[in-house]
């Protein structure tokens, strides 16, 4: 009975953890499509809306939950409360903060990076161009990142389940 | 305190060293400069002095404070509320008013497109003005302002610097709210440069009365038609006139029956009549009223005061001669 008890616990807890793999790459694309989609925003506000860059990032952090829309009010409010400091040191402080807590790679981060050192501090063609070519980036991240996802997501499930199945014949 | 929107868009490793200035300094304090590479400026009532590094005040440019570039990148940041591209029309005419009415001149790098000025690039020098606001100083003028109890069209000559836009920004305010010399009175400012009433969002942060409205950063001429069309005024304000559609649009205005309140560059009255753009204006006897200023005595010292047929109505012993001091 206890063998059977036992068993069963390896066999969960590795599913599980084939299963939280798994998430990991769903997650990301989730991520980077919600990225993308509030850069767009982001680039119709400055486009026409010509609100400040402080109150179109605290709009669309109203938007929806996440982790994403956390990193779009951190930055609203970091540009509200530090003084001082330039537009890019308020924006790297709060992309620094949050990033580990996100799903998304270190070729995400540099994008973003890269956008933060131009975003608000040029003339609105300027700031349509640089937008654009960070979201064809996160665009091409995307797609790999939907690539991976369809490979491994269902190969860590399995995996998960067979890899406990296999340990539970190994033990007995 | 007054300077406080000041110290909010202010990078850190300039604030230090302005708010190292000795508060009594601080008070007279008329500009900050901020150029890159190049000492750390102030320009107080008594003069210009340069911050050294170890933030004490001298007349000698060595051992001073130099800004950086990231510092002036940084200024520009903060003062454009990280936000360039909602700025482009104020970038185009060369300064940012924030809170306060404090109003920040820009130079740099100027692109020209078809013409016309179209952006300002890495901008590297900076000049805050400070405002202040001075209430109740227009009061002794008044008595010159009404006759027989009836309003004036008041034109307010000065050079730079000599507290026209101050005076004017009072007599709205007084005229506006009523005083007892004076009813109450319907007044719209048209405020081309954010001067008079130094909106921000569209709000006036200098107080410029009760039953003032603010016509922001609209062309004159066209915002004074706006207004004798729209708000029904009894006067209309508008600062530093000088081109040939303001006159025109005057001409319009004080012939509708509405008031006008106006001011323009020039050291005397004789000056001002050699302007061609203005002395239609004058010969044709529009205001009633033109009121001399100079910076001899302070600023604000009124030099004289000239009736529609440019006699001088001036009396000494009704007005002290030193306004703002």
């Amino acid at each position: 009975m206890l063998k059977v008890i036992g068993s069963l616990l390896i066999i969960f807890s590795s599913v599980f953890l084939g299963f939280y793999l798994a998430a990991n790459y769903i997650q990301r694309t989730k991520q980077l499509r919600q990225l993308s989609f509030l850069l767009a925003i982001l680039k119709t506000e400055i486009t026409y809306g010509l609100r400040s860059l402080t109150d179109i990032f605290e709009i669309l952090a109203k938007k929806e939950k996440g982790i994403i829309y956390d990193l779009f009010l951190n930055c609203g409010l970091s540009l509200r409360k530090n003084k001082g400091i330039s537009t890019y040191e308020c924006l790297r402080q709060v992309l620094d903060e949050i990033w580990p807590k996100t799903s998304l790679k270190d070729a995400e981060k540099q994008i973003l990076q890269n956008l933060f050192k131009v975003l608000g501090t040029s003339d609105v063609t300027n700031q349509i161009y640089h937008l654009d070519l960070a979201i064809a980036s996160l665009q091409d991240e995307f797609e790999k990142a939907y690539l991976e996802q369809k490979q491994y997501e269902k190969m860590y499930r399995t995996l998960g389940f067979l890899g406990g199945l296999l340990l539970v014949i190994l033990i007995f | 305190m007054f300077l406080q929107p000041i110290f909010d868009v202010l990078p850190k490793n300039i604030l230090e060293y302005i708010k190292a200035i000795p508060s009594d300094t601080l008070l007279a304090l008329e500009e900050i400069r901020i150029r890159q590479n190049r000492p750390l400026e102030i320009v107080t009532s008594k003069g210009f002095f340069f911050i050294t590094k170890d933030k004490k005040l001298t007349t000698n440019f060595k051992d001073s404070f130099l800004p950086t570039k990231d510092d002036c990148l940084c200024f520009l940041n903060l003062i454009t509320k990280h936000s360039i591209y909602a700025m482009e029309e104020e970038l185009r005419h060369g300064f940012v008013t924030i809170r306060g009415g404090h109003r920040i001149g820009l130079a740099g790098k100027v692109l020209f497109h078809e013409g016309k000025v179209s952006h300002l690039r890495e901008v590297t020098g900076f000049n805050i003005r400070i405002a202040k606001q001075l209430k109740d100083l227009a009061k002794p003028l008044l008595p010159f302002v009404f006759k027989n109890e009836i309003l004036q069209n008041t034109l307010l000559i000065s050079p730079p610097k000599c507290g026209k836009t101050t005076f004017l920004r009072d007599l709205a305010r007084l005229i506006s709210n009523g005083t007892k010399l004076s009813p109450s009175l319907k007044v719209s400012i048209v405020d081309e440069r954010s001067e008079i009433a130094a909106c921000v969002c569209g709000v006036p942060t200098h107080d410029v009365g009760l039953r003032t409205d603010v016509l922001d950063s609209c062309p004159k001429a066209s915002g004074m038609l706006m207004l004798l069309r729209s708000m029904s005024p009894q006067v209309i304000v508008v600062d530093e006139i000088g081109s040939k559609e303001d006159s025109l649009a005057i001409f319009e205005v004080i012939n509708a029956g509405v008031n006008v309140f106006a001011t323009c560059h020039g050291f005397s009255l004789e000056e001002v009549m050699l302007r061609p753009t203005l002395v239609d204006l004058l010969t044709k006897r529009c205001f009633k009223r033109l009121i001399v200023l100079s910076d001899r005595e302070g600023p604000g010292t009124v030099e004289a005061i000239y009736d529609e047929y440019f006699k001088n109505i001036f009396l000494k012993e009704v007005l002290s001669n030193r306004c703002l001091k």
